[in-house]
């Protein structure tokens, strides 16, 4: 008998058309590791929903451990053997304390006092959160809450463990703190669900499912899914080492790999392999390496030695955010990306870059003129340099579109046709039609869309400079990606551009200037693919470079003669190559390659 | 109560308290007046979860309003002292979200919006009368400055309440309300 | 509006930590006492009374928790000046207390029933601040979760919702400080778009809508936040009407009993006016 049987089920929300199940089957065995893939309404959430009865088939059926999740006297059981970890960290918490959270779940179970000290004990202890526990949950950190929301599951001792986007929602060092604590679980025996967009991690099963509209696609080992040319039509691209290798395998005879560090291994062994000397050609790659250059012209806004601190002393999540002798100039035309772990003054600088925040110390100059508490109106300054703050959907609150993204240009003081024509601009930049747009129910729109809106009610105030803050954070990665296009269009039209990011592909994607904080001062201001060309250099501000340059500074630590600056996957294949094909004496070079 | 009215209630609540305890809570008028808004998510809960989750709302804004009244939520204004009295502080605020529910099922069938603005009046009329009623009774005040008071704060805040309630469970629920329909563009 | 920083401006944490007998009091012990002694401060006609619990709370204060003696001062400072308005309305030139020697007092004439009377309104008020102050000095905010389940727990089985009452009251806590800071957010990216809270004129409806793009999105994040969060109860096996256990469980010792019992006594006590031959005595000595 499997663990959990899922046969045929079926599912709708009420409203909505089309199933979020249709017929989908699926059996998962105790100890299995098994990662839940699928494009934006494949029905993911609505299956993790199912595997502890929180929602239950309208047809088929749901079994954990034999018993139907239909009938009423199963729930409690089944909630005992299967616990669930939702995306939101600050959303699962209903205790005083770290420790009364944990003990929620055993409450329930109604089990005798010195078992709860126990089972409570030893999840936090699993957890790493033992020193915590008296702690205001409010306190944690987002990936120590949601190693809370963690230890809370454990505390029932499950024996399966279903995570809904557990770590979407967490910085670099915060997800690989969860994910280093699923591995420890899984070793120790707890059947593992993990639902999730992010492929490096999905490649960490041992099972990948993935979705479609409904039903189970395929399933079988990550590699053998991620091999499928179907894949794109899923929605779904592979984990950027087996897409470098895939690209190289073409050409070199290097398997593939799911992760960059076995790719880099056996690339270091395979030039080992090959007895010519090493050949000059790193220097001509080096050169090819586009050169960046400073944006000269006059800055739109300058921050000059800003030092902030936040007065409030109790810390509240353990940490104070300030910036420290932070100067900055944001000029015409650039983009910028703003880096830096969570708490390293980002977000503080954003809000100091369109005057919400005055500096304390040092100076803020807007196109020259500096502005001082005693500046009378700061609301052109605010619309010259718009922010759109993270999670930005959360601020709607008009009935319709429209007016949403009139709201600022109203403000200021436009009305009639100026007004309607600025709305159309600002949703035709997004990418949101007017017509069928500007009268739809904000609230009824879906969260990516919301996002689009939130942004064009800010774009609407047709700045010079956009500021944003995280502003694909939450989002799935077809959502991501049309936000990522959307920022490029600005660019292209001129807008300048800040972002605050922790993800460095996107960072790479969209600027050519990187600077990063590291706890409130600026550690690295400068080209951005040269920060991404030093992995070592991110990892000390607590960030993870992108997978082609991770894999580029493992090759040049074991001695490989490549560029120290490469960004893209299809530039570090070529220097591959460059490397490579003449030693290994052929391979068909691309002309992009020969010309230099 | 099952788990989605406990966590509404609790939600609610801190709405409740933070509109009491920051300059959320208090929308300037003219003249320094300032109009208070802290029954609209007793009312909110009620009509989105029922009258025992009102109940709760409602509980825990006028038990804060009754530990405030002590300064233990930072500093106090003089007529806080009213609000020493629990009879003042919590026993008319456990009647806000029962009664507005009331008003809003029997008016629900003319058209949710409508019953929604009138449930917010109601919330908002049931906190005045009810306070004012009790410091009346205390004798901590005259019936004519009660009454002037009624009619000067109390009905700009039962109008200001029902705005919020309609625009708040509107955009929660993807009701539309209002004779225009759409966008005022043009 | 002034900026304010969520959890910052809302200084809930009046808990001054101790093991005197107080702090150790069972939660649910505390707040009977608690409510014993509120309800004799209110019921407490003559000023001997109240003048007795007033100096046993200073006497408590100083010794328990000294530095929430200036807190509870500065709250009845503030409140002073409604005080007196009340003390005049309630016993100024009332038939009852017109009483006992007459006091000129510039143009007013005052009796000395009178001057009773308005300390003893004073010394009600001072009260109820300083044993609210005690109280607070004294108990952790979980303490209020646990007393409510406590003291509810008894109606349980008569189908009162005790321990959802008091989950809905940890959610509130735990909520406050984070929807606080939402709201800061909420505010500074309104303003991002232009947004002013300077009232525009007299309008009433105008005056509300200013305050519509801060309020609508802070309730709604937080049903979304209890929608989610319900979610997350469910999943930790919680059902109304589920039996359950409890992690922290307070022992009841013999003080729980007495000092409740004791302050819960004190409600008959002073309706019956034990300190009448007090209050005589001073009635006939100067007054």
């Amino acid at each position: 008998m499997p663990f959990i049987d899922v046969v045929e089920a079926q599912y709708s929300y009420p409203g909505a058309d089309g199933g979020a199940l249709n017929g989908l089957s699926l059996r998962i065995e105790r100890g299995e590791y098994v990662a839940i893939v699928g494009a934006n309404g494949s029905g993911k959430t609505t299956l993790a929903l199912h595997l502890n009865g929180l929602l239950v088939p309208s047809a088929g059926r749901v079994e954990v451990a034999g018993l139907d999740t239909r009938l009423a006297g199963s729930l409690a059981p089944i909630r005992h053997m299967v616990a669930l970890v939702f995306q939101k960290p600050e959303d699962q918490v209903v205790g005083i304390s770290v420790e009364e959270d944990a003990a929620f779940g055993p409450e329930n179970l109604g089990l005798p006092r010195p078992e709860i000290r126990r089972r409570v004990d030893e999840a936090l202890r699993r957890a790493g959160l033992r020193e915590l526990r008296e702690r205001s949950p409010h306190e944690l950190s987002g990936g120590q809450k949601q190693r809370l929301a963690i230890a809370g599951a454990l505390a029932m001792e499950p024996e399966c463990l279903v995570l809904d986007e557990a770590t979407a929602m967490l910085d670099p060092s915060g997800r690989s703190s969860v994910v280093e604590l699923l591995a420890e679980l899984n070793d120790a025996g707890v059947t593992l669900v993990h639902v999730t967009h992010r492929m490096e991690l999905a490649a960490r099963a041992s099972r990948l499912v993935v979705l479609d509209r409904g039903r189970v696609a395929a399933d079988a080992s990550p590699r053998e899914v991620f091999e499928r040319e179907e894949l794109p039509r899923w929605g779904l691209r592979p984990p950027a080492a087996f897409e470098i290798s895939r690209r190289l395998s073409a050409r070199l005879p290097v398997s593939l790999h799911l992760d960059v560090g076995s790719l880099g291994r056996e690339l270091v062994a395979l030039a080992r392999s090959i007895p010519a000397g090493p050949i000059d050609q790193a220097s001509a790659a080096a050169g090819r390496a586009a050169r960046w250059r400073p944006a000269t012209g006059r800055p739109i806004v300058e921050l000059e030695t800003v030092s902030h601190a936040y007065g409030d002393s109790r810390g509240l999540r353990g940490e104070i955010p300030s910036l420290r002798d932070v100067s900055l100039a944001v000029r015409g035309g650039e983009a910028i990306a703003l880096i830096g772990a969570t708490g390293s003054g980002k977000s503080t600088l954003l809000q100091h870059l369109n005057a919400l925040i005055l500096p304390a110390r040092g100076g803020l100059r807007v196109d020259g003129v500096p502005i001082t508490p005693d500046t009378r109106d700061l609301a052109p300054i605010r619309r010259r340099i718009g922010l759109v703050f993270q999670s930005p959907e959360e601020q709607l609150f008009e009935q319709y579109v429209g007016d949403e993204i009139a709201y600022g240009p109203r403000l200021q003081g436009l009305s009639g046709k100026r007004l309607t024509e600025r709305v159309r601009w600002a949703m035709e930049c997004v990418g949101l039609p007017f017509e069928p747009y500007k009268d739809r129910l904000t609230f009824a729109l879906s969260g990516g869309e919301q996002r689009k809106v939130a942004i064009a009610g800010v774009i609407a105030l047709r700045p010079a400079v956009l500021l944003l803050d995280e502003p694909t954070s939450g989002l799935d990665p077809e959502g991501a990606e049309e936000i990522l296009g959307l920022l490029e269009r600005l660019r292209a039209e001129g807008t300048a551009l800040v972002l605050s990011t922790h993800e460095m592909e996107e960072a790479a994607r969209v600027a050519d200037r990187a600077v990063a904080l590291s706890e409130g001062r600026v550690a690295f201001d400068g080209a951005a693919r040269e920060l991404f060309g030093r992995p070592e250099a991110l990892e000390d501000l607590g960030l993870e470079a992108p997978a082609p340059a991770r894999l580029l500074a493992q090759l040049r630590a074991a001695g490989l003669p490549l560029p120290a600056v490469a960004l893209g996957a299809e530039e570090l294949e070529s220097a591959l190559m460059d490397l490579f094909a003449p030693r290994a004496g052929g391979g068909t070079k691309r002309g992009k390659n020969a010309a230099v | 109560m099952n788990a989605r009215k406990i966590a509404v209630a609790g939600a609610l609540g801190a709405v409740a308290i933070l509109l009491g305890a920051t300059p959320l809570g208090f929308i300037p008028w003219f003249s320094g007046a300032s109009i208070t808004i802290m029954t609209s998510p007793v009312v909110i809960g009620a009509v989105i979860e029922g009258p025992v989750v009102g109940l709760v709302v409602g509980f825990l804004f006028g038990g804060f309003s009754f530990l405030h009244a002590a300064g233990l939520f930072g500093p106090v204004g003089p007529t806080d002292a009213l609000f020493l009295n629990p009879l003042v502080s919590v026993l008319p605020r456990l009647l806000i979200g029962p009664i507005a529910w009331l008003v809003y099922r029997a008016i629900e069938r003319l058209g949710v919006p409508v019953a929604l603005v009138l449930a917010g009046i109601g919330g908002s009329l049931t906190n005045t009368v009810l306070v004012l009623g009790v410091i009346g009774l205390f004798k901590l005040a005259s019936w004519a400055v009660l009454g002037g008071i009624a009619i000067v704060n109390g009905l700009p805040e039962a109008a200001a309440n029902a705005i919020l309630v309609l625009a708040v469970v509107a955009a929660w629920k993807r009701i539309e309300y209002g004779r225009r329909r759409g966008a005022r563009l043009e | 509006m002034p900026p304010f920083d969520g959890a910052g401006a809302f200084g809930l944490a009046r808990y001054r930590p101790g093991r005197s007998l107080l702090h150790l009091l069972h939660p649910a012990a505390k707040a009977l006492a608690l409510a014993g002694l509120l309800a004799a401060a209110i019921v407490a006609p003559p000023p001997s009374e109240l003048a007795a619990l007033f100096l046993l709370l200073n006497v408590a204060l100083l010794s328990w928790a000294p530095s929430a003696l200036p807190s509870a001062y500065r709250t009845l400072l503030a409140l002073a000046p409604f005080l007196l308005l009340l003390v005049a309305i309630q016993s100024v030139g009332v038939p009852s207390v017109r009483w006992g020697a007459r006091l000129p007092l510039g143009p007013v004439v005052l009796f000395g029933g009178e001057l009773a009377s308005c300390v003893a309104t004073l010394l009600r008020y001072a009260d109820l601040v300083l044993l609210l102050g005690l109280w607070a000095a004294t108990s952790r905010l979980s303490d209020l979760a646990y007393a409510t389940e406590s003291l509810s727990a008894p109606f349980a089985r008569l189908g009162f919702p005790s321990r959802a009452f008091s989950l809905a009251i940890t959610i509130a806590l735990y909520f406050i400080p984070l929807l606080g800071e939402e709201a800061e957010r909420l505010r500074k990216s309104q303003a991002a778009r232009g947004l002013d809270f300077r009232p525009r004129g007299l309008g009433l409806i105008r005056a509300v809508r200013a305050f519509l793009p801060l309020l609508v999105p802070l309730m709604v994040l937080a049903l979304r936040h209890a929608e989610n969060l319900a979610r997350a109860m469910e999943a930790r096996g919680y059902s109304s009407g589920g039996t359950h256990t409890r992690l922290a469980v307070h022992p009841v010792r013999p003080a729980d009993v007495l000092v409740p019992a004791v302050s819960l006594l004190l409600v008959p006590l002073v309706l019956l006016d034990p300190f009448r031959n007090v209050d005589s005595l001073l009635r006939s000595l100067a007054l």
